[in-house]
């Protein structure tokens, strides 16, 4: 085409870009921590699966076959865009990097691919518009810069397709066999096909056209490239990468802070506390959001009106992050290390505390912990553990923190249950029935570990009781540590008592230990969260099952034979901690479809889109924030709404919460059940309470 | 010989407290079991009146401090009549009633004369010479003895209704002396400016020592009225269960439990309250529970020390009736 | 302005206690040890006074008891105040409140400076008696004001206010400083310590003193014998109210008065 203005062009933009990136790259190595990059072969899976198998789009049908069209699109375009910069360095109109030259048989492949592609991509687009111009979902920000780029993909598309038909047409005039008639090609049937309507004009026109076609193109896809950085469409770039980095941990595990007193000794931030703690891979999560509002979608806080949005925060702190970019970079290479927290001396704007200068208390405290969030996210950024963080700074720097959890917090430390119970509560629930203790037991397959809730709460006990005498009808040689169990820490944990959960954790490991226990089996998914993924951190390693799986396996087994049919149409509420947290949906279901009887039904949200009941994070110690609806409330009209008569759970807590939902709420409500309840009343054995 | 046994007859608003005239008996019991004489003290600002209502609970001499600055209680000022009353009828012993004043001039009156002190006794027996008594501890967890010696000083606050009052006689002994004090020896620079009253719908739940507390099925607003009745009468405050505060029955700041305030009152009584965890974690440190409620299963009734299975609209209304009744039989 | 804040080891109030079976105590086995709730919210208290006004020099937190009460005062260090005195005496006479608070009064008297403000609970709930805070003013030769839920002191910091509960009703009290105050629940709300502010106060500086060696405590002794301890009747499970409701009402009133004696 024009070599001087191309290399002008490319000059000048890639230069551009490059400044940009280099600001970003700056950015994101204010982060303080580092995160491991390991497990390489793992990584790539999932970065197939998620990035480039859009696996988490097509959640949303519509919008995710949109973007997956418009993803390809520009993956196929990419080469198309190189092509183009290339012709515009030379005369020849077919020129393809040879490879793909036009009108070699690869050549000509990939020209038909490239058509049906930038058809698809005209499609995304355009569902793109509708729905952000007719659907608007409230999930979305629906900016101007949205349409903008929508604007600009759309019109590069064109741009396409005319310098395609500009080049059909002057290659029909000047082939030695020129009739004037331009044929259809079947490898490029888009160039062609808009070549006919274009056949009357002058040469001179045409060559305009072809001209302004390719050179639209050509600009069109630099202006993009440099618009990148600063938009939400930064996440064409490192979106890849941030899913390739996320963590690979189980969701339900939190990162310990490491060396807590050394931390103190040295006036180290303890979790996050300004926006340069938030770790490179934090800063990423910022850049890569595209606000598409999935997250805040889910969000159970948010749903019921809190303060609380997922997607907020990171926009937030994004365009905190941003605000104060120049700021951040400058003062890392001016004291060396933006991160130490001695210079307290002059507080910038840019070292505010991030809660409440970005994040509200009350936001910060609505978080449920329940997954969904990240579950949803196309892109890997994660929420749980920077809002814990979050919460570590607030409640172990400044002591702040709802009342009721530092009740909770000291009951925890006494009398080592959240509930201010007096410790000789702990064995109440086991009065009348036959259950070991490991201090007089002898060699023993499992433990169960009992935990606070089931331990104590009147109603929970039930759970523990029907567990008891499952494991003895099954004849498990199990027993429990009785007094000596402790809480695990999971709540002091959540609400950022980091201190407490590791000393809990330490004095349970301590005691698992002595016993020298290998298998614990709980009816709690927050203690099985909390001894299968975060024991191991603080040198706990022990098989760790949860209740539905143990049962289901004994049923397998034919230990447990349910026989007695239980005429009840069943749903089953998915825990938070189990599901999303352990990916445990189908054993708590085996259990149920084994009783004879049991029709066991699904609610909407259910399974990894099932809505949390609002215990999780610490919310059932403290006072739900204000909003438009509690989320139990919320969770038990879904349920309701298959009109089963029976509400099944895995979890105390979720039994408890949807139990006091049913107490605010006159309607004749279904009964809630946990599956080792139901078991025991198809097993025949003669329910504890029964008598 | 100095062993005579002073009563401080507590009054307010020209009220003897039933608390005072109950320690009567112990101090006839006392001065029947190691002599002496029985003598009481009243503190107030124009109580004239009193002196014949003390009088004829049979006190050997009877003092009475009435001057202006009585009028409110002040711990230096009736610290100092207090003790001079007891140098002038040489006492040996103190008794006071165990209320907020008699807890708070006790250990001063014991501290300024060297003597000994006891507090909140709910048993006193003589021994010796010496007193035994028995008082709660540890929340009421344990009981605890100790022994006041026979030689100097002491000072006992004895809790309301460990003893009957007795029986007023009609002839009574003693006249009235009133008895000087040198109140601006003391220059106390603490004053009371006023006292404000509260009542039931004011009274913070963490601040009494009774607490009636409702649950969801009371019903609404207006049907917690009746709870604020007997509140009233046993001069307490209301509480509320979480689901009665979010079904918009009562005030937020009026919630028990868990996520609410944790309160551990002298006496909780729970009305249609079936008793969830987190409400029971919010009360359980209670003295005393009382559980109305027509389910006998509901778990507050493993938590209760008294329990009634009746509907909470029957038999609030008649506890606050009884207990209007016998608390005016008291004064 | 110099505060004085006394603080007091007591039993958790969640932990079950048992008597030792011989009567001598408390069987302490298994018992945590926390301050005592009421003291918090003095300490508290005297920990906001400093954030609130610029001319509080100096918080000290005093404890008296047994050597393991050091921890609650670096509890109370951890809250705020700048160091500590630990008073340390036998345990067999923590039941006399008037012996502790005489040999505070003459721990603290020794230092001429003197307090401006002492804040005290308003009981421990060990002794559940409150002896400690009066008696303490009156060897001090201070005035008191007992069981304070709001407390205002004048910009100057030469007069305080205090709304103190009594029986049906709020007194409204105004007094010149030095005062002693006794703390009641709704004072304040005791802060969570911060983790590095529960390490700071492990290096903040604390006197430990034996009382025995305490100007004129050489020779007291308690005026008051322990005698011993015994479990209070055994609570049994619920005892449930037959009859009518007439007669529920006429048996739970008298069983309140006469058993329970909490009405």
């Amino acid at each position: 085409m024009n070599a001087v203005l191309m290399a002008l062009l490319l000059v000048v933009t890639l230069t551009a870009f490059a400044l940009s990136a280099r600001k970003r790259w700056k950015l994101l190595t204010i982060g303080s921590t580092q995160t491991p990059i390991d497990r390489i072969p793992e990584r790539l899976r999932l970065t197939l699966r998620q990035a480039i198998g859009q696996q988490r789009l097509t959640r949303y049908p519509l919008a995710g076959l949109a973007h997956k069209a418009i993803f390809f699109g520009f993956l196929v375009l990419a080469i198309r865009s190189l092509i183009l910069f290339a012709r515009g360095f030379t005369n020849d109109p077919a020129f393809g990097f040879w490879l793909l030259d036009a009108g070699t048989p690869l050549g000509n492949l990939y020209s038909l691919v490239k058509d049906i592609y930038i058809v698809l991509v005209l499609a995304g687009v355009l569902v793109f518009a509708y729905i952000r111009l007719i659907r608007k979902p409230a999930r979305m920000t629906l900016s101007t810069e949205g349409l903008l780029v929508l604007g600009i993909i759309f019109v590069m598309m064109l741009a396409d397709i005319l310098y395609d038909a500009g080049a059909a047409v002057l290659h029909a005039r000047t082939a030695a066999t020129a009739t004037g008639n331009i044929p259809f090609d079947i490898w490029s049937p888009l160039g062609s096909l808009f070549a006919q309507p274009l056949a009357s004009l002058p040469d001179g026109a045409i060559r305009t056209l072809w001209h302004a076609g390719f050179w639209v193109h050509v600009v069109l896809v630099l202006v993009f490239l440099n618009l990148l950085p600063y938009s939400k469409h930064f996440h064409v770039i490192t979106a890849i990468p941030n899913v390739f980095l996320q963590p690979l941990d189980p969701p339900g595990r939190l990162l310990p802070i490491e060396d807590l007193e050394g931390k103190v000794e040295r006036e180290e931030t303890l979790g996050i506390r300004r926006i340069d703690q938030l770790g490179w891979k934090g800063i990423l999560d910022l850049y890569t959001c595209t606000e598409c509002g999935r997250c805040t979608d889910h969000c159970p806080a948010a749903r019921t009106g809190k303060e609380l949005s997922p997607k907020a925060i990171t926009i937030s702190l994004r365009d905190f992050l941003y605000q104060h970019a120049d700021a951040l970079t400058g003062a890392g290479t001016a004291s060396g290390n933006a991160a130490t927290d001695s210079d307290e001396t002059a507080p910038a704007l840019h070292r505010a505390d991030l809660v409440p200068a970005v994040v509200s208390e009350e936001a910060l405290w609505a978080c449920t912990t329940c997954g969904a969030c990240e579950q949803e996210c196309p892109v890997g950024i994660s929420y749980v553990d920077k809002i814990v963080d979050m919460r570590r700074y607030l409640v172990q720097e400044k002591g702040e923190c709802p009342a009721p959890l530092q009740e909770m917090f000291q009951s925890v430390e006494m009398a080592g249950n959240p509930y201010s119970a007096p410790e000789e509560e702990r064995m109440k629930w086991a009065e009348g029935l036959d259950v070991p203790i490991c201090a007089q037991a002898g060699e023993i397959d499992v433990l169960f570990w009992v935990g606070c809730s089931p331990a104590i709460d009147q109603r929970a006990r039930s759970i523990a009781r029907a567990m008891a005498t499952l494991l003895n009808t099954a004849g498990v040689r199990w027993a429990c540590l009785g007094p000596e169990e402790r809480c695990t820490g999971d709540a002091a944990r959540r609400a950022g008592n980091e201190y407490l959960f590791q000393a809990m954790a330490q004095a349970n490991i301590e005691t698992l230990d002595r016993y020298s226990t290998k298998t614990i089996v709980t009816v709690c998914p927050h203690c099985y969260n909390t001894l299968k993924n975060e024991y191991p951190d603080l040198g706990g390693h022990y098989e760790v099952i949860h209740h539905a799986d143990y049962l289901a396996m004994l049923i397998a087994e034919g230990k447990l034979a349910p026989r007695q049919p239980v005429k009840a149409k069943v749903v089953y509420h998915d825990s938070c901690y189990l599901g999303r947290y352990n990916d445990i949906y189908d054993s708590p279901r085996e259990v149920l479809r084994a009783i004879p009887g049991v029709e066991l039904v699904e609610a909407e949200a259910s399974r990894d889109r099932g809505m949390c009941c609002g215990a999780g994070g610490v919310q059932a110690f403290k006072e739900e924030e204000p909003g438009t609806d509690r989320i139990n409330t919320v969770r038990l009209k879904q349920l309701q709404d298959t009109c089963a008569a029976t509400i099944c759970t895995a979890c105390p807590f979720c039994l408890s919460m949807l139990s006091s939902a049913q107490e605010t709420d006159d309607s004749s409500s279904p009964e809630g059940l946990d599956i080792a309840e139901v078991l025991l009343q198809s097993i025949g054995a003669l329910h504890p309470d029964s008598n | 010989m100095s062993n005579s046994i002073l009563v401080f007859v507590e009054q307010r608003e020209g009220t003897i407290l039933p608390a005072s005239l109950q320690l009567f008996t112990l101090a006839q019991q006392l001065a029947t079991e190691q002599g002496g004489q029985v003598c009481a003290l009243v503190v107030g600002a124009r109580i004239g009146e009193l002196a014949s209502d003390c009088a004829a609970l049979g006190p050997k001499r009877l003092l009475v401090a009435d001057a202006p600055p009585f009028r409110y209680y002040s711990p230096r000022a009736y610290t100092q009549a207090i003790c001079d009353a007891a140098a002038t009828v040489g006492a040996q012993t103190v008794l006071l009633a165990t209320t907020a004043l008699g807890r708070d001039v006790g250990p001063r009156v014991a501290a300024k004369l060297g003597g000994a002190l006891a507090t909140d006794c709910t048993s006193v027996s003589s021994h010796n010479g010496s007193l035994r008594i028995q008082r709660p501890s540890y929340c009421g967890k344990c009981i605890a003895e100790l022994e006041l010696p026979a030689d100097g000083l002491r000072v006992l606050s004895v809790r309301p209704n460990t003893f009957a009052a007795p029986e007023p006689d009609a002839a009574p002994a003693a006249e009235v002396e009133p008895l000087a004090v040198d109140i601006d020896a003391i220059g106390s620079r603490a004053t009371t400016l006023e006292v404000v009253k509260s009542d039931s719908m004011h009274k913070d739940v963490s601040e009494v020592d009774i607490i009636v507390s409702g649950g969801r099925s009371v019903g609404s607003e207006e049907d917690f009225s009746i709870l604020y009745d007997l509140a009233e009468v046993l001069d307490g405050a209301v509480g509320a269960s979480r689901a009665a505060v979010d079904a918009g029955q009562q005030p937020r700041d009026r919630q028990i439990g868990l996520t609410g305030k944790v309160v551990s009152p002298r006496l909780y009584i729970a009305c249609g309250i079936d008793g969830a965890i987190q409400h029971l974690a919010g009360m359980r440190g209670s003295r005393v529970i009382v559980a109305i409620n027509t389910k006998a299963d509901a778990p507050i009734f493993s938590a209760a020390t008294y329990g009634c299975v009746v509907d909470l609209f029957e038999l609030v209304p008649l506890l606050a009736a009884e207990c209007k009744r016998l608390l005016a039989a008291d004064s | 302005m110099r505060i004085l804040v006394v603080v007091k080891q007591v039993p958790d109030s969640r932990a079950s206690l048992s008597v030792l079976a011989d009567g001598s105590g408390l069987d302490k086995a298994g018992v945590r040890f926390v301050c005592n709730p009421f003291d918090e919210f003095a300490a508290e208290q005297a920990v906001q006074l400093r954030e609130k006004r610029s001319d509080v020099d100096e918080i000290v937190a005093v404890t008296i008891g047994p050597a393991e009460a050091l921890q609650t005062l670096r509890t109370t260090l951890a809250m705020g105040a700048d160091r500590g005195i630990q008073i340390v005496v036998d345990e067999s006479v923590m039941f006399d409140e008037l012996y502790l608070a005489r040999a505070i009064a003459a721990a603290v008297t020794r230092d001429e400076q003197g307090y401006d403000l002492v804040l005290c609970g308003k009981q421990g709930i060990d002794n559940d008696a409150g002896d400690l805070g009066p008696a303490l003013a009156e060897y001090l030769g201070l005035p008191h004001i007992g069981a304070i839920v709001e407390l205002v002191v004048n910009e100057s910091g030469d007069r305080a206010n205090a709304k103190r509960q009594i029986e049906g009703g709020l007194e409204v009290v105004e007094t010149g400083l030095p005062v002693l105050l006794t703390c009641e629940k709704g004072l304040v709300e005791p802060r969570y310590p911060s983790l590095p502010n529960i390490m700071k106060a492990k290096k903040k500086p604390v006197e430990t003193v034996d009382a025995k060696t305490l100007p004129g405590m050489a020779e007291a002794a308690p005026r008051a014998t322990f005698i011993g301890l015994s479990p209070p009747p055994a609570r049994e499970a619920c005892t449930i109210i037959e009859g009518t409701p007439e007669e529920m009402a006429k048996e739970l009133v008298r069983v309140l008065r006469e058993e329970a004696k909490v009405i």
